[in-house]
């Protein structure tokens, strides 16, 4: 099985896979991943390679609990990529058989190292959007 | 799989960053090992809160080697360094080494017309061999070869 199965029906692409896992970004937000400068691309793909391998990752590069979000069936932990005061919020899903973290929304607001409450929340409803379209 | 950022992981500023996190993960993992959180750690090493969290910024900012390994004995262990080349020197090192002690051995034999019986201690310096390639196995050697020769 390639490494991108099961991405491109769901809109997402691939960022970073190993054996244990990978980490897929929905492609709306890949040019804002792209922009974002080297040092902190840089910094988040290799975070990306460390959680995927399970390795023990500090509060600064990851956290895991940003909250749930929850509709109907759905219940699912939102966590977050942190460098450089962005944000990268995903959760984790077994997409096609792999451990996949997904990447639904970035913040890039650099004012404050807070979780702005309006880009979780949108965060929230992209993952309960996303989980839906692929148990439907 | 084609990996769109092939080009970045090839780059100076990857190995820098990449080793930046891989530095910030290798603390977590002996810090939750123990037990510690990062006030802890800064008491242990004896430092404010906020050089220990200057140490796990994305900027790192003043995170010297030398903080890094106060930071590793506060915690109780040792920095280990290495790199792929390095292990590749040292995996030589053992052989070259292992060869050119048994060819000694080897040769002081011959020469003195001894028979060549293993012994506790034999089996001991060849435990030493195996297990610690340095230049004090050759030394120990040489001390040997001029004891025969005597």
């Amino acid at each position: 099985m390639s490494d991108d199965a099961g991405l491109d029906a769901y809109g997402l692409t691939l960022l970073a896979s190993a054996a244990r896992g990978r980490v897929a970004i929905d492609s709306a937000l890949l040019s804002d991943f792209d922009q974002l400068e080297e040092k902190a691309k840089s910094q988040f793909l290799r975070i990306m390679d460390l959680w995927i391998e399970a390795r023990a990752l500090t509060p600064q590069q990851f956290n895991g609990n940003e909250g749930r979000a929850k509709r109907g069936s759905a219940n699912i932990l939102l966590g977050a990529f942190k460098r450089f005061k962005i944000r990268l919020y995903g959760f984790s899903h077994n997409l096609s058989g792999r451990r996949t973290f997904i990447i639904i929304d970035l913040d890039p607001a650099k004012k404050q190292d807070k979780a702005d409450p309006k880009v979780l929340k949108r965060a929230k409803e992209r993952a309960l959007d996303l989980v839906e379209k692929i148990e439907s | 799989m084609t990996d769109r950022y092939q080009a970045l992981r090839a780059s100076p500023t990857f190995a820098e960053e990449s080793f930046v996190t891989d530095t910030q993960s290798f603390l977590q993992t002996i810090m939750e090992e123990k037990g510690i959180n990062q006030t802890q750690l800064a008491e242990a090493m004896g430092v404010s809160k906020a050089r220990v969290s200057q140490m796990f910024s994305s900027e790192v900012k003043n995170f010297t080697i030398r903080l890094l390994a106060r930071a590793v004995h506060a915690l109780g262990d040792r920095v280990e360094i290495t790199s792929s080349t390095y292990r590749e020197v040292e995996q030589r090192r053992h052989r070259e080494t292992t060869r050119e002690v048994a060819a000694r051995g080897e040769h002081i034999a011959m020469c003195s017309g001894w028979e060549m019986k293993p012994s506790r201690r034999a089996a001991a310096d060849a435990e030493q061999v195996s297990q610690s390639p340095t230049r004090a196995v050759l030394s120990a050697m040489r001390k040997f070869e001029s004891q025969a020769a005597a």
